[in-house]
């Protein structure tokens, strides 16, 4: 028909500017990073340039910092994916009542995440400030009645990686949390009522029909929390600078750290193919999750609305 | 299997009037009652006050003699139907049958064996591994039946199961569910707001109205002996023909004039005054060849032949009832006759019909009925 290819001529000038902004600014850089990494282009070296095949991806896999980078962007992943989740959860459920005030709790808990996480980084240096005169400190010594004794968080080696944890789920809770809280609430009443006549008390009402509905809500937080996890970079850089001795070091800080503290160009970006294969993977078992459930709902006659009769 | 009482049982939303209002009403162990009413009288609250899932402001509710108030949907061992069938979308029809059954902690041969008895009940048996968003209407509420049935309840509760299909599915979902209930033998309450549902289904009908029940009897006790205004307005397609009556006295005795008919009153309304009259559509007859009845001559406003018989507005002798309740397919100011369908007729035509005078109702000023 006639109208189905000026249909598509339509479509084509419509998605024109964003493709162009994609093939600009995401897809030819990569392209430039994938061929820059089989060189060994570094900025200022007198050296000639020339093609080195996967030499740079041999140095990037034995480089111990890099190594190190992604083991500490696992174990990062590993703790903050559930926790972060968990706390999302609860304070979802906590909030998700009809009491006066609960927009206001709502906006609270949502406010770091509009933030920027370089302030929220400065803050929490603040907090984490070392000696007995630190926020956390004379907390922990508090919550201790005086055992704790006071440390450097972020210039020990132990504590550095779970203070920019909690940095992180500091800031991200609340996005999720609200995720989960738009989930809740599209469950629909009537399961719940459903479930108590059919003898489901609270906890099996969690486990029946909140858990199950949330399925697909969670299932998003969960990847994407998991990809924020490989792309730490402004907590790090600004509280720790991957110290001490690379215990809180990350993929993309030790990427920068390559392009700009260094000038290895070419290093940098055989690290960032390694990343985004890294993603990529992480982003196609979120597909194959999703793929599986359709969308919950409530399970009666859609054609027609519940008060269209009585 | 349980009786079930309502005593006094009044439930009000914060700042709102009664949802419902000193409802008293007991159902014998085994009945099958419907509440019927209009669109928000109050039916589904009454239904969700005895599930539990209400709280009654005032007043006690009794299951086999037990006040049960105070007792959590979990405890009262209710089944319910709910009008969107509510199942549960990621589980499939099997896990939504046992559902019930693993809450109470039955054991899983017995869970099993009941889910498959279920399932023969309801010929569900193909459907099992289904989800419910696989299903059809009727599927759906074959499956919430089942849900219900599958675990011996002390009552069914039933809140318009029907009113998502089509007529032709609820018309044999419908006999489903009378059978199986007097086969179950369990006391039923069941919601409405389709009189001919009510009228089919019921032992016993109670006709509720703005949160107040107006009359409980059999369908036959309603629909012959309407006890009020509103009742005998809403029972009957097309309704009572409800008109205010004016009293005469003459050497017979007391009548009314319809028209050109003089209808006396029966003696058995005593002393008391109707302020008045209801006719069914069936109280004026075609068939009076001896010419006992008192006639009257109508005009034809309007005809609505249904096959084996003809619904006939004509013109109204007698002012109608204001308050009267709205009804579907009603001429204004008219009075509908059901006649049958053997002579044809056309709008302006006379046409002259006896009074069966003993089918003629009578109502007081507050429209309570009288005799
Ligand atoms: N939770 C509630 N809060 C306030 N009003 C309600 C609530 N539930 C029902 N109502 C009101 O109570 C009246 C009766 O409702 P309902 O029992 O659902 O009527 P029915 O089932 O007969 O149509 C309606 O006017 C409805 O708006
Ligand atoms: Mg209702």
């Amino acid at each position: 028909m006639a109208w189905g290819s000026s249909d598509s001529r339509a479509a084509g000038v419509l998605i024109a500017p964003a493709l162009a902004g994609l093939i600009l600014f995401i897809a030819l850089p990569f392209v430039l990073a994938v061929g820059m990494s089989f060189t060994n282009l570094r900025l200022g070296s007198p050296l000639p340039l020339e093609f080195t095949g996967l030499r740079q991806y041999a140095r990037v896999f034995a480089d111990v910092s890099v190594q190190r980078a992604f083991l500490n962007n696992a174990v990062f992943a590993l703790v903050v994916v559930p926790v972060q989740t968990a706390l999302a959860l609860l304070l979802a459920l906590a909030l998700n009542r009809r009491v006066r005030g609960m927009v206001v709790l709502r906006a609270l808990f949502f406010l770091p995440v509009i933030f920027p996480m370089s302030l929220v980084a400065v803050v929490w240096i603040l907090i984490l400030a070392p000696g007995p005169e630190g926020m956390m400190n004379s907390l922990l010594s508090l919550l201790s009645f005086g055992h704790w004794q006071p440390r450097d968080f972020l210039h020990d080696a132990m504590w550095a990686l779970p203070a920019i944890m909690l940095t992180s789920i500091w800031q991200g809770v609340g996005f999720q949390m609200v995720v989960l809280l738009a989930g809740l609430q599209a469950i629909p009443a009537q399961l719940y009522e459903a479930a108590a006549v059919d003898g489901a008390a609270r906890w099996r009402q969690f486990r029946h029909v909140t858990l199950p509905q949330l399925r697909n809500p969670l299932i998003f937080v969960v990847v994407v929390t998991t990809i924020l996890s490989f792309r730490v970079f402004d907590q790090v850089r600004i509280m720790t600078r991957g110290g001490p001795n690379d215990a809180t070091t990350t993929a993309i800080f030790e990427t920068v750290r390559s392009a700009f503290d260094r000038a290895q160009l070419a290093k940098a970006a055989a690290i960032a193919v390694v990343f985004f294969v890294v993603v990529l993977l992480l982003t196609l078992m979120q597909k194959r999750l999703l793929r599986q459930q359709p969308a919950p709902g409530i399970s009666g006659t859609t054609e027609r609305p519940s008060d269209a009769t009585c | 299997m349980a009786q079930v009482d309502f005593k006094n049982v009044s439930k009000r939303f914060a700042d709102v009037n009664a949802v419902v209002h000193d409802f008293s009403l007991c159902v014998p162990d085994g009945e099958l009652l419907v509440l019927l009413g209009p669109s928000g009288c109050g039916k589904s609250t009454t239904l969700r006050l005895l599930a539990g899932l209400e709280q009654p402001t005032d007043g006690e509710i009794l299951l086999d003699g037990q006040v049960v108030n105070d007792w959590s949907p979990q405890r009262r061992n209710v089944a319910m139907v709910f009008q969107n069938y509510a199942l549960y979308p990621h589980m499939s029809v099997r896990q939504n049958l046992a559902f019930p059954l693993r809450m109470r902690r039955q054991p899983r041969v017995e869970i099993a064996a009941k889910v498959d008895e279920t399932a023969r009940l309801l010929e569900l048996g193909a459907l099992l591994e289904r989800k419910p968003a696989q299903l059809s209407g009727g599927q759906r509420q074959r499956v919430a039946m089942g849900r219900a049935l599958v675990r011996d309840p002390a009552v069914f509760l039933m809140d318009e199961p029907l009113s998502n299909l089509d007529a032709k599915l609820r018309v044999q979902l419908r006999g489903e569910i009378a059978r199986l209930q007097q086969r179950l033998g369990t006391t039923t309450l069941y919601v409405t707001h389709d009189q001919t549902e009510a009228m089919t289904l019921g032992h016993r009908v109670a006709v509720m109205q703005a949160g107040v029940l107006q009359q409980l009897g059999s369908p036959q006790e309603l629909y012959d002996r309407p006890s009020n205004l509103f009742v005998a307005g809403f029972l009957g397609s097309p309704p009572m023909n409800l008109f205010e009556a004016k009293v005469q006295r003459d050497a017979q005795g007391a009548f009314v004039s319809f028209g050109t008919a003089r209808v006396p009153l029966p003696t058995a309304l005593g002393a008391d005054a109707p302020a008045y009259l209801g006719l069914r559509p069936e109280a004026l007859r075609h068939d009076d060849p001896e010419g006992v009845l008192p006639d009257v001559t109508l005009t034809v406003l309007s005809v609505e032949p249904l096959g084996y018989e003809q619904i006939v507005y004509l013109t109204a002798p007698l002012a109608p009832v204001a308050s009267a309740p709205e009804t579907e397919a009603e001429v204004k100011n008219s009075v509908a006759a059901r006649l049958p369908a053997d002579y044809p007729l056309s709008a302006g035509e006379s046409i002259t019909l006896g009074i069966d005078v003993d089918k003629v109702r009578y109502f007081d000023r507050n429209g309570e009925a009288l005799g």
